[in-house]
């Protein structure tokens, strides 16, 4: 009867250009808040734009509507706090959806993984609040912490808790929404004290884990494995396996443990599920027996090392690649973290063509004399046209080979024309070659970021000269582990505020007035002794 | 003086001075686009946003008028060079500003501000409906944003559970 009613009061579609415009306004209200009672909130965003008497008419439904487009906004701008975001997931289905993308994109982005790792290894790490992963990187931590199961027993608790059901296997379990799409597990082998113990335990954690995997496992997107002690299980691989099966969304798989298994046959019998969305692999704190010529690792490179975009690796990647493989199987990378390098690795990556967009390159302090600065350009030089971010956590002026300026050249035969950021320790900008070098390699260098681990090198005579010699270069961040005292961690200065001599408050006791350069150092040093830089 | 107009999605033009709109993030590329594509320097830019009313329009430019000496502060947050926003603090203007708005006209304005790039503006409404979301239960939540519950099935119990585990843990 009702749509009776809205048939008869439809306009005639032929009927004049007046009468079409008047058509919102001919159905009763009650039919119009029937007609918008499922809006998205976007479609009820531009309903509420569009006239007046539909705005008039939603206006009661308004705040309800349109919270889950303000609460992403808030959720970048406002500091968080678990208590508030996990009240958040309670108050509807779409602030649920909401908080939980929130997670998926914190948790799950291979570059936000990629950023924080690469991050690390810096002489002045502090927590930068300005960047957005980091405003969340505390409820990261206390999320992550929730979901890091420490061993089965933990599994068990969470899933009682969550859902008391889901521990018969005999009910059918549901797939859920896990809020964090990410869970990392801690495995310890069995006591081998007592074999019938042991074998009952390997049973209850393989019952617990594809429970668990069955019930979140599409859900999950990162997925970290710690396996602690010295682990010698024959079958481990062959579990892990299994264990991937179960989650046909992950994005980014991280190991960490040692194992020393005798070569496991049936690892290469066994058949890889299809994990199409995988692109980050982190085996860095990953070690097998460098004799096995089954390895996991070499496993999991060949049959998914077409679709990896990043790597986190340590020198342990040389015993398991093939290196007949042409790339070693990874012809697809883009971002890769190489820790611990050393003469080796520099070799193998001197051989590669990966289509590197990043690249981090770390020396443990202490092995720098291992290391041969020619060989460290040698692979850098490698990846020359397609590197936009190299990040050289190295001491370069510590490498054997210390370079001439006459040698400068045969190594910058080079170019990387499409290197725009280069991030940098400071004792490499302090060396008589740095400016030579960077102006022959990185033409086009647009950034350049500093790190310093102590106040007293504080100077900041580079900056000029650095935007003197490099002439497409726009904006210098110094990041600084201990400042002096009311400086930022993190400075930015620009050509701009170079030329202006613009005066950069930086708190209420320091200025530095960036610009009228430094005439004499002699100066500089004694206006630092009054806690007072002019540049 | 350069002027540019502002048309909302129902079709209400404002005329603006250039310097004054370039102080959003999103009309300076729309009027700079419009430079780019113009053969005529001297033609006078027009930009229709279609997501903004009139009303939510005239408080964004009401609120960069009064706001136009402010310096700019930058829409990227990593290119922040270390200036808290609590050094900018809320003046009383902008207190005077927002005491009469009830909450949907505050959401609506941080859509505004969020979508035309006004960091100050996007920051003092976020800071006012950050005070009726933070602290609070889930009942003084749904009750300030006249919600109700549209959780199907045991959604809602099993949200419930798994935050517990969360605060436990």
């Amino acid at each position: 009867m009702k749509l009776k009613g809205i048939l008869q009061n439809m306009p005639d579609f032929k009927s004049s250009r007046a009468e079409i415009q008047q058509f919102p306004y001919a159905l009763p209200p009650e039919v119009w808040e029937k007609v918008f009672s499922n809006l998205s909130p976007n479609d009820f965003l531009a309903v509420i734009n569009t006239c007046h008497e539909w705005r008039e008419l939603l206006r009661p439904q308004r705040t309800a509507t349109l919270l889950p487009l303000v609460l992403p906004i808030l959720l970048n701008t406002i500091d968080l706090n678990l208590h508030d975001v996990l009240t958040w997931r309670e108050v509807s289905h779409g602030a649920k959806f909401v908080v939980e993308e929130f997670w998926k994109s914190v948790f799950s982005s291979s570059q936000t993984h990629f950023d924080t790792l690469s991050k690390q290894c810096w002489s002045s790490v502090h927590e930068d609040p300005e960047l957005r992963f980091e405003k969340a990187q505390n409820l990261l931590e206390k999320v992550t912490c929730c979901y890091t199961f420490q061993d089965y027993f933990g599994i068990q608790d969470f899933l009682s808790h969550v859902n008391p059901r889901s521990l018969n296997p005999a009910k059918s379990v549901m797939h859920t929404q896990l809020m964090s799409n990410y869970i990392g597990l801690t495995l310890a082998e069995p006591s081998p004290n007592n074999e019938m113990e042991a074998v009952e335990l390997d049973f209850q954690k393989q019952t617990q884990l594809s429970l668990l995997n069955s019930q979140f496992g599409y859900n999950i997107s990162a997925l970290s494995i710690n396996l602690t002690h010295y682990t010698i299980i024959n079958c481990w691989a062959v579990h892990f396996v299994g264990l991937l099966e179960h989650v046909p969304n992950l994005k980014i798989l991280r190991l960490s443990g040692y194992v020393a298994y005798s070569e496991d046959k049936r690892l290469l019998a066994k058949k890889f599920p299809k994990l199409n969305h995988l692109e980050l692999l982190d085996i860095e704190n990953y070690r097998e027996d460098r004799k096995t010529k089954v390895s996991l690792t070499r496993q999991l490179i060949s049959r998914y090392g077409p679709q990896l975009l990043s790597l986190i690796c340590g020198e342990n990647l040389l015993f398991h690649v093939d290196r007949k493989v042409p790339n070693s199987g990874l012809p697809n990378l883009h971002l890769l973290l190489f820790k611990n390098i050393n003469c080796g690795a520099l070799n193998l990556l001197s051989q590669m063509d990966w289509p590197l967009e990043s690249l981090q390159l770390q020396v443990n302090e202490g092995e720098d004399h291992y290391v041969r600065l020619g060989n460290f350009f040698k692979a850098v030089n490698k990846f020359g046209p397609t590197l936009n971010h190299l990040q050289l956590a190295v001491h370069l002026d510590q490498l054997v080979g210390q370079v001439l300026l006459n040698q400068v050249n045969r190594m910058t035969m080079t170019v990387c024309p499409s290197v725009f950021k280069l991030t940098t320790e400071y004792s490499n900008i302090c060396t008589s070659w740095w400016w030579t070098l960077v102006q022959a390699k990185f033409p086009n260098l647009v950034e350049l970021e500093v790190h310093m681990d102590h106040a007293s090198k504080w100077d900041m005579i580079f900056p000029k000269m650095a935007f003197e010699k490099m002439s497409k270069l726009e904006r210098i961040f110094i990041s600084c582990a201990t400042p002096p005292r009311g400086f930022p961690h993190r400075q930015r200065i620009t050509r701009r505020s170079i030329k202006q001599g613009k005066r950069v408050r930086i708190a209420a006791t320091t200025v530095i007035t960036v610009g009228r350069f430094a005439k004499n150092v002699t100066g500089l040093r004694e206006r630092k002794k009054h806690n007072c830089l002019i540049v | 003086m350069a002027l540019v107009r502002v048309i909302s999605s129902d079709g209400a033009a404002f005329l603006v001075s250039q310097r004054l709109a370039k102080r959003s993030g999103k009309l300076k590329t729309e009027i700079e686009t419009f430079r780019k594509s113009s053969d005529n320097s001297e033609a006078q830019p027009e930009i229709r946003i279609v997501t903004i009313r009139a009303e939510i329009l005239r408080l964004v430019l009401q609120w960069l008028q009064q706001h136009q000496n402010d310096p700019v502060l930058p829409a990227n947050q990593n290119e922040q060079d270390g200036r808290g926003d609590a050094e900018m603090g809320q003046s009383q203007w902008d207190r005077d500003f927002l005491a009469p708005m009830d909450l949907g006209i505050v959401m609506e304005l941080i859509l505004a501000a969020n979508h035309l790039e006004v960091k100050g503006l996007l920051d003092i409404t976020c800071k006012l409906v950050e005070s009726k979301i933070t602290g609070r239960t889930v009942d003084e939540i749904r009750t300030a944003f006249k919600l109700k519950s549209d959780f199907k099935g045991n959604e809602e119990e099993q949200t419930r559970l798994e935050n517990r585990w969360c605060v436990e843990n």
